[in-house]
């Protein structure tokens, strides 16, 4: 493989916008303050609920982030180099993900019903101490090559702007950038050492985002089952990834002053993905539906009656189907609107909301069993603390990692047919 | 990666395959004729004597034709994969293997359409099949996925089609010019009077791109629906929400083996080996190995959720497939289908010939086993025990099957033979152009 100079110029990562940190940490303070109320008594159910729903979007929207980029690496992508290094930025979350979901073992009997009530037959899965051990063990697994994916993958340009005395001291970057040669031959160390771990952490996600579905999610329903029901889980969390990474792309590349360098043809190839996850989740979810709703067997058919007929569900459900599988299809027919940043931060957050509905509409049935909707204060409060705690996380990435590649920073994109 | 050769050398190489044929073609296409020869007279047998001499018995009925049937369109899911959405994917290492990969779609699907007619005890009523007006009442019932099934494959039978016509304009262009006889009418008329003017570029290359949007959510629908027929129904081992995309993969799984076990000999006999490399059969060996992964794991999904399920009736089933009477054909499916192609972890066994071989040849018998096994097993061993039994193999239908396979691989070589196998315009949009003082 010839060595590639870098071209420049490096952009050095901006200054951390002071002001919207400080909001971030007020947002993770009222979460805290909200799980401190849940916990001493004030509507226990709904808070441990909504941190449950929240985990599983927050904790599969960041570790997208890491498997859109390993996956644009295996496809040889080279279309959109600073939406990637955008989508590595929720790295942080992954670890601090493992301790998110530990923590709800203190709120365990008010969600999984087998751990209170055990089901004898299926005790040799769902059993606490085995499904506690193993969802840890696979979240540690998946963590551990997250983390060491974007270590490698960054090292190169946190190592070059090291070099030119450009990053920002921290602890992080040096330990990074430990035992730094040259850039040339680091990239080619990174690219052979990428080769071996990129089809690992997809495999492993593969795997792992399965069976989390399986564990976290459709035991909550632990008579219920479907085999499609891990990739479904999987495919709507990487849509969310996909999402959230073209809506806090669009901020950075404003608020960092990044246009004359991030072309709005990545926006135009990154929407082009995200509808095609989304009819994939469409399709995915139709799958199941369509075989449970024909099959009409008592113990598959119970979870569609409850969601599409009775209150207060069904106006949920819709508006899954309609906004998350519909309505991506037909904005993104336009072309033009996907090389919009403003119309595109719209529509990217309006397909994060309905995955964030979706999951609520998986989950808050399962244990939700009055007339009245599980949505407010409690909700708004949990929510907003894991904005904050993700955000942060991000920023913390962004403050020493050029989101520029500087190798990348030149090159024309490529004309469309 | 680009091709280091010019342009007149690409025209000269990639027309010679049209050249008089050798000794070898007549011969392989002799012994191809025979074998539907053998099909044909089997079904002419059928149809005189009657769907009995087809050994067709309770419980398991048509097991071997279905089985047939899924795996042919099965086969035909690569090639609008490689051609379609590796295009709309922009995905380089396509353009010397799609042409190949489209007709195995034509065919595969060619083939696959024949069982629909061969099912049938009177197949000269099947036209009762199609959803016509008519007085007798008879009317297709939409309810029933085979009704889905045969939109479905009617549709991609016809967008393939046009693709695979439509893809092959400039090149045939390129060969009419040289062209006489009988040769110079067919390609006249499928060049539709292509001179390479920028208009008629400007129009090709954008009907290419909405064709190819067009084709790629037919690869996804009609497997599903192929799906759907089995897990529509409540039978054990059929009724799983996971078919649709498992069927997919287990499709494209089948088709990329299918196109490395074409693509090997033919570049050998028409020495294609500076247009199709060793990285395109070691790109596809990844995809094979993607291929695999994702059907592997859909087996241990299945098998994971039937003991998860506490469901009696889709334990018994997973069981009696791994220890009844057809475990031969389980464990076969796993090692065939999963571990063999493994061995493409290692750029070694991605670049070996031999390799290359043994592993597609494990997966298309792998995936045979597989609908094999989906198929006749649940058939086999339903609810209740007085319902259970065996198939029985009558030479009728080893006739069909052989049929079959011979059908396809006959219309392949005819292909081969007549049309250009590589696409001459796509190769050389990789080329260097020509320059002065070179």
């Amino acid at each position: 493989m010839k060595s590639r100079a870098p071209q420049f110029p490096i952009i050095p990562p901006p200054e951390s916008p002071t002001r919207l940190v400080v909001w971030l940490w007020v947002l993770v303070a009222v979460g805290i303050a909200t799980l401190a109320a849940g916990i001493s008594g004030y509507e226990t159910k709904r808070v441990w609920m909504s941190y449950l729903i929240n985990f599983v979007f927050w904790s599969g929207l960041a570790q997208s982030g890491i498997i859109f980029s390993a996956a644009y690496r295996i496809t040889n992508g080279r279309w959109g180099e600073t939406i990637r290094r955008v989508a590595e930025g929720f790295v942080f979350f992954i670890p601090l993900s493992i301790a998110l979901f530990l923590v709800m073992y203190a709120g365990k009997e008010y969600l999984w019903p087998w751990i209170t009530e055990p089901i004898e037959a299926k005790a040799a899965w769902l059993n606490e101490p085995f499904f506690f051990a193993r969802v840890t063990f696979y979240y540690t697994v998946l963590a551990i090559l997250s983390y060491r994916y974007v270590a490698i993958s960054i090292r190169p340009d946190v190592g070059l702007l090291k070099e030119n005395g450009l990053a920002p001291s921290s602890r992080w970057v040096d330990r990074v950038t430990a035992k730094w040669k040259d850039y040339n031959s680091e990239l080619e160390t990174r690219n052979s050492k990428l080769a071996k771990l990129v089809p690992a952490v997809l495999a492993v996600f593969g795997i792992v985002y399965s069976f989390t579905g399986f564990d976290v999610v459709m035991s909550l329903d632990p008579h219920w089952y479907s085999t499609l029901y891990g990739w479904l889980y999987m495919v709507h969390a990487f849509d969310a990834g996909v999402a959230a990474t073209i809506i806090v792309a669009i901020l950075a590349r404003r608020y960092f002053n990044l246009q004359q360098y991030v072309s709005t043809k990545q926006f135009y190839d990154v929407s082009r993905l995200l509808m095609g996850l989304c009819m994939l989740c469409g399709g995915f979810y139709w799958s199941q539906y369509l075989v449970i709703w024909y099959g009409n067997l008592g113990e598959e058919i119970g979870r569609l009656i409850v969601r599409f007929s009775h209150e207060p569900w069904p106006a949920f459900q819709w508006a899954v189907i309609v906004l998350l599988y519909f309505f991506p299809i037909a904005i993104f027919l336009s072309r033009s609107i996907k090389e919009k940043p403003k119309a595109l931060i719209v529509i990217a957050t309006v397909i994060l909301a309905a995955n964030w509905v979706y999951q609520f509409v998986e989950i808050a049935p399962a244990l939700w069993t009055e007339h009245s909707v599980p949505l407010g204060v409690v909700e708004a409060g949990i929510t907003l603390g894991f904005i904050g705690t993700v955000g942060l996380c991000w920023i913390a990435y962004a403050r020493v990692v050029p989101l520029v590649v500087p190798a990348m920073s030149e090159t024309k994109v490529e004309n469309h047919h | 990666m680009s091709f280091n050769l010019s342009y007149s050398k690409t025209d000269r190489d990639l027309t010679q395959t049209l050249n008089k044929p050798k000794k070898w073609w007549y011969v392989a296409v002799t012994l191809l004729g025979l074998g539907v020869a053998w099909g044909a007279g089997s079904w002419l047998h059928q149809i005189l004597t009657g769907i009995g001499v087809a050994g067709k018995n309770n419980p398991v009925g048509w097991y071997l034709y279905i089985t047939t049937f899924v795996f042919w369109v099965g086969i035909a899911h690569s090639g609008t994969l490689i051609s379609a959405i590796l295009f709309l994917f922009r995905v380089k290492w396509r353009s010397a293997v799609y042409r190949s990969a489209e007709a195995v779609t034509v065919f595969g699907l060619a083939t696959a359409g024949l069982f629909p007619l061969l099912h049938m005890g009177r197949v000269w009523v099947f036209y009762w099949t199609l959803p016509y007006p008519q007085m007798g009442g008879l009317f297709p019932n939409f309810r029933s996925p085979l009704v889905w099934d045969v939109f479905a494959i009617t549709t991609y039978l016809t967008v393939s089609t046009i693709f695979f016509i439509t893809g092959m304009v400039p090149d045939v262009a390129i060969v009419r010019d040289k062209a006489k006889g009988w040769r110079k009418k067919l390609y006249g008329f499928l060049a539709q009077g292509w001179q390479g003017t920028d208009n008629q570029w400007r129009h090709y290359t954008q009907a290419y791109v909405f064709l190819a949007a067009l084709a790629t959510p037919l690869v996804v629908s009609v497997h599903s629906i192929v799906s759907w027929d089995f897990a529509m129904s409540i039978v054990p081992g059929w009724h799983s929400t996971i078919f649709a995309p498992y069927f997919v993969a287990g499709a494209i799984h089948s088709g990329l083996a299918m196109v490395i076990l074409i693509l090997m000999p033919m570049r050998n006999a028409f020495r294609l080996k500076e247009y199709i490399t060793d990285h395109h059969l070691e790109s596809l060996a990844k995809f094979l190995l993607f291929t695999a992964s994702m059907v592997g794991f859909a087996y241990i999904i299945e098998v994971f959720i039937a003991w998860y399920s506490h469901n009696p009736w889709e334990q018994a089933i997973f069981s009696y497939r791994a220890f009844g009477d057809f475990k031969w054909a389980f464990w076969a499916l796993f090692i065939c289908n999963l571990a063999f192609p493994q061995l493409f972890w290692f750029k070694r066994f991605r670049r070996s010939t031999f390799t290359l071989a043994l592993v597609s040849v494990a997966v298309t018998i792998g995936m045979f086993f597989e609908r094999f096994v989906i198929i006749a097993t649940s058939l086999a061993h339903e609810y209740i025990p007085f319902m259970w039994g065996l198939p029985d193999l009558t030479f009728t239908e080893m006739g069909i099957v052989v049929g079959s396979f011979s059908w396809f691989f006959f219309l392949f070589m005819i292909f081969a033979k007549t049309l250009p196998v590589v696409s001459m315009w796509e190769v050389k949009e990789q080329q260097e152009p020509p320059k002065a003082n070179t």
